[in-house]
């Protein structure tokens, strides 16, 4: 039973690297320390190595109440924040997200962030496919994800 | 009769005079800066800025007066802002620390304007993750107000999740001048070597 156990943590660590479900990969997820429980913004990229179109429709974050994907506009220096119903995925393309754009953004969390720590989290597709990752969170301003 | 008639044509005029400055003012800071001068920024057509008293993160009052006599660089942004104010405060770090030794002469300032969630202990745990210099400033809402209002800041509560709100706000940054006069305005979005290359064409 113990190496059942052991086996399966095996496995689950030869599957951290890039998340995988359907065609879609997920790299680079971070985060950025906030002050409070509040808000915080999570960037990713996401590849769709298929031949058919996704489209992102949903993301859950268990240490936090909602997730939601958001984007950034500006007009006349004015900054607001909009949420997206969904993101598409043409097939064969990438799509970073990344500060000053669109991110997913986590609503009511459980603590803040802190720098070093890392969180779970899951993404769901139009097409029933979702899958789950971890996100790293780096400095309060870091612009790009923490270094491992 | 001919002196009424005077004063209303003066007003009109007075009028006019204000509405066309107030459209230079806007269709200035709305100008996408020039791409042949990208260390520029916009040095701002009418005065913008003035007096303000807030309280610190220290739990100090403090006033603009505080920091005359040098530059001061300031954002106006809220803690809970988890996209774009990370981005600009970092912007503004990266500018100050490409300065050098030059960079002491600049003051960097944070204003929030949501007073009723930024209070001077909750700035006091943010500022310090971005600069060990900046100096968060929050207040009563019309403190925040009056201070906003001076600097021609715009700031309205925008969208709202599960009682969390976000606000809508002006994303410049303000480099202000030993008299307390904005020298100079910068788009969100700047890249922290246009920053620090502005500043220091000031600050020589």
């Amino acid at each position: 039973m113990r190496w059942t156990a052991a086996v399966l943590a095996i496995g689950a660590l030869a599957t951290s690297g890039p998340a995988q479900a359907g065609e879609v990969k997920v790299t680079a997820a971070w985060a950025r320390a906030t002050v409070s429980p509040h808000a915080a913004a999570v960037y990713l990229t996401l590849w769709n190595t298929g031949p058919g179109a996704e489209r992102l429709i949903k993301a859950e974050v268990p240490i936090a109440k909602s997730a939601e994907i958001h984007t950034t506009v500006e007009s006349g220096g004015v900054m607001q924040m909009r949420q997206l119903p969904e993101l598409a995925l043409p097939a064969g393309t990438t799509l970073t997200l990344a500060p000053r754009g669109t991110h997913i953004m986590l609503l009511a969390l459980e603590r803040p962030l802190t720098e070093g720590e890392r969180f779970g989290m899951t993404l769901h597709f139009a097409g029933g496919s979702s899958h789950s990752f971890e996100v790293a969170v780096a400095s309060a301003g870091a612009m790009a994800p923490p270094s491992r | 009769m001919r002196k009424q008639s005077f004063l209303i044509a003066a007003a009109a005029v007075a009028a006019i005079l204000f509405v066309t400055g107030a459209s230079l003012l806007w269709l200035r800071f709305a100008a996408k800066p020039d791409p042949v001068a990208p260390t520029a920024g916009i040095t701002p057509s009418v005065a913008v800025g003035g007096p303000f008293e807030l309280v610190a993160h220290t739990g100090q009052g403090m006033t603009d007066r505080d920091f005359h006599g040098r530059y001061a660089l300031l954002f106006f942004g809220f803690t809970f802002c988890p996209d774009l104010c990370p981005t600009e405060l970092n912007t503004m770090a990266l500018a100050l620390a490409e300065l050098g030794p030059l960079a002491e002469k600049v003051q960097p300032l944070f204003i929030s304007i949501d007073p009723e969630r930024d209070t001077p202990e909750i700035l006091a745990r943010y500022v310090r993750q971005f600069h060990p210099r900046l100096i968060g400033l929050t207040g009563s809402p019309a403190q925040v107000a009056a201070a906003a209002r001076a600097f021609r800041v715009y700031y309205a509560k925008g969208q709202r999740n599960n009682d969390a709100y976000l606000m809508d706000h002006s994303g410049f940054l303000y480099l202000i001048g030993p008299e307390g006069n904005t020298v100079g305005l910068f788009r969100p979005g700047v890249a922290p070597e246009q920053l620090a290359a502005a500043l220091r064409g000031h600050l020589r």
